[in-house]
């Protein structure tokens, strides 16, 4: 039913986000907050499970979505995993950019792990990062030191498994003011559909 | 000797009302219309009185003997006169000249006791209420960015800080009425918890002045001094509003009855701040705040040689929160003290305790705003001293302190950490015929970490006609702060920055040389210096840790002097024109940067009209500030500087009888420079200002 459902929409190119309210009533927007205060652990989290998982080896699992550590992030392909994950930027924002992406363009291009250079205290660190998702703060100086501010970009991941979230990445600081807590809203397309909504 | 003077000390309050005398005289200021209002104080006794409305004072009760009677009005030099008090009825007038330049004005910072500022052998800048107001000054660190040439106020996100002599804050010494004052972060304290309507003046000098009042005191020290209780009655009211709601209010009320005084002062300010970097939302140029204190000192003088001074002052601050975290910072402070002054012929002895305690609080927005402590310092201490009269041309002061700081930090290792202090500190003041005053002291004391270490001065007056010359010469000291010693900061596990309890005193070594240049309407002065600082404490990256780390450790020396010139003259009646510049050049000896934060060139010059009569006065002044570039240096390839500016204020006042109007535009020609931290204006911005005197509705 909902392959039939696509498939019209795609040959039409119309309704599109039109019947979203009948297409998926099973997709929820979710929240979660996830404990990456670790600089030296990643966290793993899965979008069907809605829930963060032990994997014993990330490389070869393709049981994880993301990946957290303090404010970076991970898909589970490319250079972090054998996974089909990966992530772009719909280059909306907000709550409203949130609700308004309700199919991935075709014209999306995700982007996979790899390797960058970031600056820090003393010359340069790599870590192996979904340079998408790199996007999904800024940095403004504070007087207690820096503060992670989101940039409100909505995301599209690619799960490991190779299905589709949109994700919204809200807050770096936990309720107690603890930085490294990211809370992210996602609603996750279980079907493998382009559908979000 | 000390014997002798304890046993008078017994004997003496049976010698009070033997025999009695009294003084009573006319006080006359502009036209010889009456100068009501004006203070006289028998000096050496704890007794003061206010000009009644026709002029008139009156003592009763006094031994007779040889006294120095003190007038002081607003606006006119303060004048002296010794007189020999017989037995019966003495009569003493006084003939008021108005001044723009009160050089017979008391101050006591430099020499930790009263001196008329022409007396002063250590050069002392003051700022009056009165002048602060005619600026249009709403704060402290305004204040002193305003008149101070070589100050300079940042904004390091929510945090003021200060330069003065091209030295950051860590050197440069705040007190209250001479007392320390707790929750310094990073050497500034929070400069918003000064009660701005309980000043009277604040006494600014630079310079190492550690051999009296001990660590930090290397460039310089700023003490502000409350006021004082003097009239029967006396209320004030003042408010200032500005654009972004900004708001600066407070009042105050004086009683005295007898032998009991009594000061309440309130101060309430806010802003819903406003921010000059838009591509940084979440951190404001100036943050919305609301803050509010209070103060209340009793002034007890049970005898007229002895007064009792209980005082506390309470204060709080609340930042609304503009960053992208769920909480904001809540500050608190609550200080008091005792002070005692007990008059013994012509000596005196001072004693004092002290605490104060600075919370803050990281208040959690998503958890029914509870208020979650990030740190709390208690400052605590107790001093007595003693000022020998010993001849009319020589004087001593000894003393003996003891002061103690603990410290909560969740940024430093856990639990609290305190350090304390023994001190012993003493003071001779010499005059040598009527043209030279030597003033030389030595403080040694004992701190619980580091052990003994000793702080000598000498200073130098010497008059010639219409100059003083003055030379002083010193060792400054700061010892390790608590952050210092136990400092154990997880920056998110990417590196450390810990405390290191070996750590030394920073020490520096202070000269300087100054001519001023003193007539009635013209006094100008020139200050060289020269300040040379070794074992500066700078946190250094250790090498071969596992972590990247940080330390602080006694590694650093630089060098910095400078010239200051101060001005202030009449250029026709009733129009003044004040100037200062100073220039400054500091480096690390090592690297060969500039100390952080330093401005080498900087200057202010204000126009300023005064027109006085009995109930009316109109005041006009445009003041003017200019900077150079100010430096932050960080290697020599990472230098960054805040951009050369010139910042211009215009205010006319009114004042009639107990009313007084202000108006004015703080930056006239509207400069706004996003990136400076030194200057943090929104732009052109007009104020009204109303002040109330309820002493004068009578």
């Amino acid at each position: 039913m909902k392959t039939k459902l696509y498939l019209i929409l795609v040959l039409t190119g119309l309704f599109i986000g039109c019947d979203k309210e009948d297409s998926n009533p099973e997709i929820q927007a979710r929240t979660f907050e996830i404990n990456s205060t670790g600089s030296a652990t990643w966290k793993y989290f899965s979008f069907s499970k809605n829930d963060t998982i032990t994997v014993s080896n990330p490389l070869t699992s393709t049981e994880w979505d993301l990946a957290f550590q303090r404010y970076r992030i991970k898909t589970n392909g490319g250079e972090s995993g054998n996974g089909l994950g990966s992530a772009a930027n719909s280059y909306r924002k907000g709550q409203a950019g949130f609700n308004a992406l309700s199919v991935i363009p075709d014209t999306t291009t995700f982007v996979t792990d790899e390797t960058i250079e970031i600056a820090v205290q003393q010359g340069y660190a790599t870590y192996v990062v979904n340079p998408e998702l790199y996007t999904w703060f800024t940095i403004e100086m504070a007087t207690q030191g820096t503060q992670i501010v989101p940039s409100d970009y909505i995301y599209i991941v690619k799960t490991g498994d190779g299905k589709y979230a949109k994700v919204w990445f809200k807050s770096y600081y936990s309720a107690a003011d603890v930085s490294g807590y990211v809370t992210f809203q996602y609603k996750y397309q279980s079907d493998g559909s382009k559908y979000l909504e | 000797m000390k014997q002798f003077l304890f046993l008078y000390l017994l004997l003496l309050p049976g010698v009070i009302y033997s025999q009695e005398a009294s003084i009573s005289g006319h006080i006359t200021g502009i036209d010889s219309s009456a100068a009501s209002g004006a203070t006289i104080v028998l000096k050496g006794t704890t007794l003061g009185r206010v000009a009644d409305k026709e002029g008139f004072y009156y003592f009763n009760k006094i031994i007779p003997g040889t006294f120095t009677l003190r007038v002081s009005l607003l606006g006119f030099e303060t004048q002296e006169k010794t007189i020999i008090i017989l037995k019966g009825e003495n009569y003493v007038d006084f003939k008021l000249e108005e001044t723009n330049i009160n050089l017979n004005e008391v101050v006591v910072t430099g020499t930790r006791s009263e001196k008329t500022l022409k007396n002063v052998p250590v050069i002392t800048q003051v700022i009056i209420a009165r002048q602060m107001l005619d600026l249009g000054i709403t704060s402290v660190s305004d204040a002193l960015q305003s008149i101070v040439p070589g100050l300079d106020v940042s904004q390091f996100g929510t945090r003021t800080s200060i330069t003065m002599q091209g030295m950051d804050s860590k050197y440069v010494l705040f007190l209250i009425d001479g007392e320390r004052i707790a929750g310094e972060v990073n050497g500034d304290i929070d400069y918003s918890m000064l009660n701005m309507e309980n000043i009277d003046r604040i006494e600014i000098i630079k310079g190492a002045s550690s051999s009296l009042y001990g660590s930090n005191a290397i460039g310089g020290v700023i003490n502000i001094i409350t006021k004082k209780i003097t009239e029967s009655f006396d209320g004030k009211f003042y408010s200032r509003y500005s654009k972004y709601n900004e708001l600066f209010s407070g009042g105050g009320i004086s009683l005295k009855k007898g032998i009991i005084g009594s000061r309440t002062s309130l101060n309430y300010s806010r802003t819903d701040g406003y921010d000059n970097t838009p591509d940084s939302p979440h951190e404001w140029t100036q943050n919305p705040y609301s803050s509010f204190s209070i103060n209340q000192k009793l002034e007890l003088t049970p005898t007229s040689y002895l007064t009792l001074v209980p005082y506390f002052g309470y204060y709080q601050f609340e930042r609304g929160n503009v960053s992208a975290r769920p909480a904001h910072d809540f500050y608190q402070d609550l200080n008091l003290g005792l002070k005692g002054q007990y008059y013994f012929r012509k000596h005196s002895f001072n004693f004092s305790y002290y605490r104060d305690r600075y919370n803050t609080f990281n208040v959690l927005e998503l958890l029914n705003n509870k208020n979650d402590r990030v740190s709390y310092d208690i400052i605590r201490s107790v001093r007595t001293q003693g000022n020998f009269h010993i001849t009319d041309k020589n004087s001593l002061i000894a003393g003996l302190e003891y002061n103690h700081e603990s410290l909560f930090s969740i940024r430093n290792e856990e639990g609290l950490k305190d350090a304390g202090e023994a001190v012993i500190y003493i003071q001779e003041d010499i005059h040598f015929g009527k043209k030279w005053n030597l003033v030389a002291g030595i403080r040694a004391s004992h701190h619980s970490n580091y052990g003994l270490n000793a702080a000598p001065k000498i200073s130098m007056l010497f008059k010639q006609g219409s100059f003083n010359f003055r030379t002083s010469a010193g060792t400054g000291f700061r010892s390790p702060s608590l952050k210092e010693l136990y400092m154990n900061f997880d920056h998110f596990g990417e590196w450390y920055i810990i405390g290191n309890k070996e750590l030394n005193p920073e020490t520096s070594k202070y000269i300087s040389g100054s001519v001023e240049f003193s007539r009635p309407r013209n006094n100008s002065s020139v200050t060289i210096y020269k300040n040379a600082l070794s074992d500066m404490i700078t946190d250094r990256w250790l090498p071969d840790s596992a972590q990247l780390t940080r330390q602080y450790q006694n590694t650093a020396s630089a060098s910095v002097y400078g010239i200051d010139f101060i001005s202030k003259q009449k250029i026709i009646n009733r129009l003044w024109l004040s100037t200062g510049y100073s220039y400054v050049n500091s480096h690390d000896d090592e690297t060969g940067l500039q100390l952080y934060g330093t401005t080498k060139h900087s200057g202010s010059i204000a126009f300023d009209y005064n027109y006085r009569s009995k109930n009316y006065s109109f005041a006009v002044q445009i003041y003017g500030k200019l900077s150079g570039e100010k430096f932050y240096e960080i290697t020599t390839e990472k230098i960054y500087y805040d951009k050369p500016y010139s910042y211009w204020r215009f205010t006319l006042s009114q004042e009639y009888k107990w009313l007084r109007l202000s108006t004015g535009i703080d930056n006239v020609f509207n400069i706004i420079i996003p990136q400076n931290i030194n200057f943090i204006s929104p732009g052109r911005r007009f104020f009204i200002g109303l002040n109330i005197d309820f002493g004068k509705i009578r």
